[in-house]
């Protein structure tokens, strides 16, 4: 039989069954390449790394609300360090996230909450000393000294009596540092 | 035949199985989107404000030298602009370019929009101020005891009370850090940094700075 066949009918048989390899070939190569994910578990990791380290790096965050309370920008590069907050935004003030008084027109707080020389705000300087007792006693228990600083968030529109007034109080109740809250412009 | 088979099972190499890590990865991606802060938030430190007419509020001052002068150096802020005056020989001198003329720094109005030059007034303090006293003076702790003015380093911010709190902080931006110009004429980097390690009470100061001890108070 075999030798009978033409060399044209070999040819031809050999073709077939070179094609019929090359498509098992083929079928064998799709059925176990898997997909190919390691790039991507490589991106995916380091996103993931960066997004944890910018996770807990700060002591303490500022929410900005539109038209309530905007941070300044600044070129300052100095990291805010652990203490009192008071955020004043545009409606309120805010210490330790407990409202003590209320921000009439983005402006004024009203007269019948400041004291009468209208230079100390009554309900915060009230909280303040509060928190500067409280974190007194926890200082001297554990054998430290305590050095009463405040931190302030205020809107970037207030206007400056405000802030002023915010900090003649803290002031008064003896608090000795105060930083102001921006946001940075520069990186570092 | 079947024991062959699987001995030979044992020697193939098999894919690790990343399916339980994507699927967790691909949760905290999205979470910890939400609550990452792209915007970073910092501070600027300031002094206490001057209630009574009682001493300026520690500080680098040398109480044995009594020699030593004020520069007592001020910015006025008002609806007009800034002005700047000190009293390098013990009486009040404008720094203001021509004379007589107040504010020196006017506040230009841009898209219906009040505009304060911050850089001008940096500019004004480090060509003015910063730069005849230098040699002088140092905000180094060791060579304190050179320094002609005791005050040198603070800077009193007095400012009307319709004011907004962003000029403030531009104002305060301006006093602290270096203009560009001073590049070539301070050595380093151009910023000013406070830093408070870990568990200190005081912060402490680092990177250069030109007048860093704000006090602002109520005009």
């Amino acid at each position: 039989m075999a030798d009978r066949m033409t060399s044209e009918e070999k040819a031809r048989l050999e073709r077939i069954e070179a094609k019929k390899a090359e498509r098992r070939e083929a079928a064998k190569k799709f059925r176990n390449d898997p997909l190919k994910i390691t790039s991507l578990m490589d991106a995916l990791t380091i996103i993931l790394i960066f997004l944890l380290k910018s996770y807990g790096s700060d002591p303490m965050q500022v929410p900005q609300k539109k038209n309530e309370l905007i941070l300044p920008k600044s070129d300052s590069m100095s990291n805010m360090a652990e203490c009192v907050d008071i955020q004043v935004s545009r409606t309120s003030i805010v210490v330790k996230g407990k409202a003590v008084s209320k921000v009439v027109d983005g402006k004024n707080v009203p007269s019948d909450e400041l004291s009468t020389d209208g230079h100390i705000i009554v309900k915060l300087k009230e909280r303040l000393e509060e928190l500067k007792k409280k974190a007194e006693s926890a200082a001297s228990s554990a054998g430290k000294k305590f050095v009463p600083e405040a931190f302030i968030a205020a809107d970037q529109k207030v206007p400056w009596k405000l802030v002023a007034q915010v900090l003649y109080t803290a002031s008064y109740v003896k608090y000795k540092k105060f930083s102001f809250a921006i946001v940075k412009t520069r990186g570092g | 035949m079947a024991k062959r088979k699987r001995h030979k099972m044992e020697f193939e190499i098999e894919d690790v199985n990343l399916l339980p890590i994507m699927n967790l990865i691909t949760l905290l991606i999205p979470f910890l989107l939400l609550s990452a802060q792209f915007i970073q938030i910092g501070v600027i430190l300031v002094e206490p404000p001057r209630i009574s007419s009682g001493g300026s509020s520690g500080g680098p001052n040398n109480a044995n030298q009594p020699e030593k002068r004020e520069l007592n150096l001020t910015v006025v802020v008002t609806g007009d602009g800034f002005s700047v005056n000190y009293k390098p020989n013990g009486t009040p001198v404008s720094l203001c370019p021509e004379k007589g003329k107040q504010p020196c720094i006017k506040a230009k109005m841009v898209g219906g929009k009040k505009t304060y030059d911050g850089h001008a007034l940096q500019k004004l303090l480090f060509e003015r101020v910063w730069k005849p006293f230098m040699k002088r003076n140092s905000l180094e702790p060791d060579k304190m005891k050179s320094n002609l003015f005791k005050d040198w380093g603070r800077v009193a911010i007095l400012a009307n009370d319709d004011i907004p709190y962003e000029v403030i902080v531009k104002v305060l931006d301006a006093t602290r850090e270096f203009p560009p110009e001073a590049k070539g004429v301070v050595s380093g980097r151009l910023a000013c940094e406070f830093k408070k390690p870990l568990g200190e009470d005081e912060w402490v100061m680092k990177g250069n700075c030109m007048f860093p001890f704000a006090q602002i108070s109520s005009q």
